[in-house]
């Protein structure tokens, strides 16, 4: 009786869930957020920096051990910051290359589905890098580079770029 | 007949009314080229809906007749259920080529996982209740809707997660299996232990809240069939020109 008691309780919870996903399904579709404003910063040039096997090998052979593993989770944890908030940015960029899908220019609309497509790639990446990442920090196995993020999110932007010549997309590329 | 037996039997017969008019409409609109599995998984609770509701009418019919026609309707509902959650898992990831061979490969993955879970708790926790035929048919209904709301949390937190857009019509088909699936899991967890042999009081409210888990549910598609169309979102209004970053792309490129 015991597992189905929890049975019941989950499907409450599932129900409860799928009520609040619903009121914000409604909630998104009505109200039109200016995207740019979502947008948070990435220095890309300083995460290459991070995540540079080349910078790591440097720091190991110049510092002593005890700091350079100070120094790398530091590191690894900054680069884990980056990556989510490019993936964030993804997900704003996602939303407003859905709306330029749909646009009667075919122009717009190839620009818009190579966009949503890389930016469903470079989520796919943050959801496999960052727990990645996360291992790296307490273990010396499975570290590697994770540079094809980097050309992943120069990419993306360089489509939001191209959007933007034939779309409104306002200061968004700037904001990137 | 008792006044919660009379009760059950009205929501049953709105429920059949419903159908019949979700099932003109979804003709009326061709939505059959666009959502064939969830066509047939509506023409088929219709049927069952129709069958049993004269079954339970007409005295001719013995229980034995009625238990048969009602596994045959459940096993029906069950797998045309797996064949809209896969027809909803194609429409909603069709978009993303980058989504369509790791998205089926994810699907399988749980699917695989979700079948252990299942069939394990039904191993653990096999049939109680001194109605035990009845109380076997509801644990293997709990094994397959722990199954199907697997699936859709599933779709649900990974197109979330991903920022993938759902089309309108293709969210309020999920929203209204989810929670009928998620209804139907409580009261099989509940049933599969505890059925009588005769029926009693508890087995009424248990039915009423699963006619009222279906209406709830009938009436969801139908509001999403009527009012909400898939149409796009309109662009978003942002001032300002984007002639620096432009500049920077010509002088990358050239």
């Amino acid at each position: 009786m015991t597992v189905s008691i929890a049975l019941v309780i989950c499907s409450i919870v599932v129900l409860v869930l799928l009520i609040r996903l619903a009121r914000g399904q409604y909630i998104a579709t009505r109200r039109g957020e200016n995207p740019a404003g979502q947008i948070r910063s990435v220095d890309i040039e300083a995460f290459r920096n991070l995540i540079d096997p080349n910078e790591e090998r440097y720091l190991r052979e110049r510092l002593p051990a005890a700091e350079f593993r100070k120094i790398q989770r530091q590191r690894i944890r900054t680069a884990c910051d980056y990556i989510l908030c490019a993936a964030h940015n993804a997900g704003v960029l996602l939303s407003l290359a859905e709306a330029a899908r749909h646009s009667p220019d075919p122009q717009v609309a190839a620009a818009a589905a190579r966009l949503i497509d890389n930016a469903v790639r470079l989520r796919l990446y943050a959801l496999q890098a960052i727990p990645k990442l996360y291992i790296a920090l307490w273990l010396p196995v499975g570290r590697r580079s994770h540079v094809a993020l980097a050309d992943r999110y120069e990419t993306m932007v360089r489509h939001v770029v191209l959007l933007g010549l034939r779309y409104p997309a306002g200061t968004i590329s700037s904001a990137l | 007949m008792s006044f919660l037996s009379l009760f059950i039997h009205y929501v049953w017969i709105l429920n059949a009314l419903i159908e019949a008019t979700l099932l003109w409409l979804v003709a009326r609109r061709r939505l059959y080229q666009q959502f064939p599995f969830f066509v047939l998984y509506l023409t088929w609770v219709f049927s069952k809906t129709v069958v049993l509701l004269a079954m339970d009418f007409m005295p001719s019919f013995t229980g034995d007749q009625y238990f048969y026609a009602y596994m045959i309707a459940r096993t029906g509902v069950a797998a045309l259920g797996f064949g809209v959650l896969y027809e909803l898992f194609t429409k909603t990831l069709c978009n993303y080529p980058a989504l369509r061979n790791l998205g089926s490969n994810l699907l399988r993955l749980s699917c695989v996982i979700l079948l252990l879970l299942a069939t394990a708790l039904a191993w653990l926790v096999p049939a109680a209740g001194t109605g035990q035929r009845m109380a076997e048919l509801y644990l293997l209904e709990r094994t397959v809707s722990i199954l199907q709301i697997g699936l859709l949390l599933f779709l649900f937190v990974f197109s979330r997660y991903l920022g993938v857009s759902w089309r309108s019509r293709a969210f309020g088909i999920a929203l209204g299996f989810g929670i009928l699936a998620s209804v139907t899991l409580a009261t099989t967890a509940i049933r599969s232990q505890v059925e009588p042999v005769v029926r009693s009081g508890v087995s009424d409210i248990i039915d009423l809240i699963n006619e009222g888990a279906l209406l709830s549910c009938n009436l969801i598609w139908l509001g999403y069939m009527l009012g909400f169309k898939s149409t796009p979102l309109p662009p978003p209004r942002l001032p300002d020109d984007d002639l620096g970053p432009w500049n920077q792309e010509l002088r990358r490129l050239l």
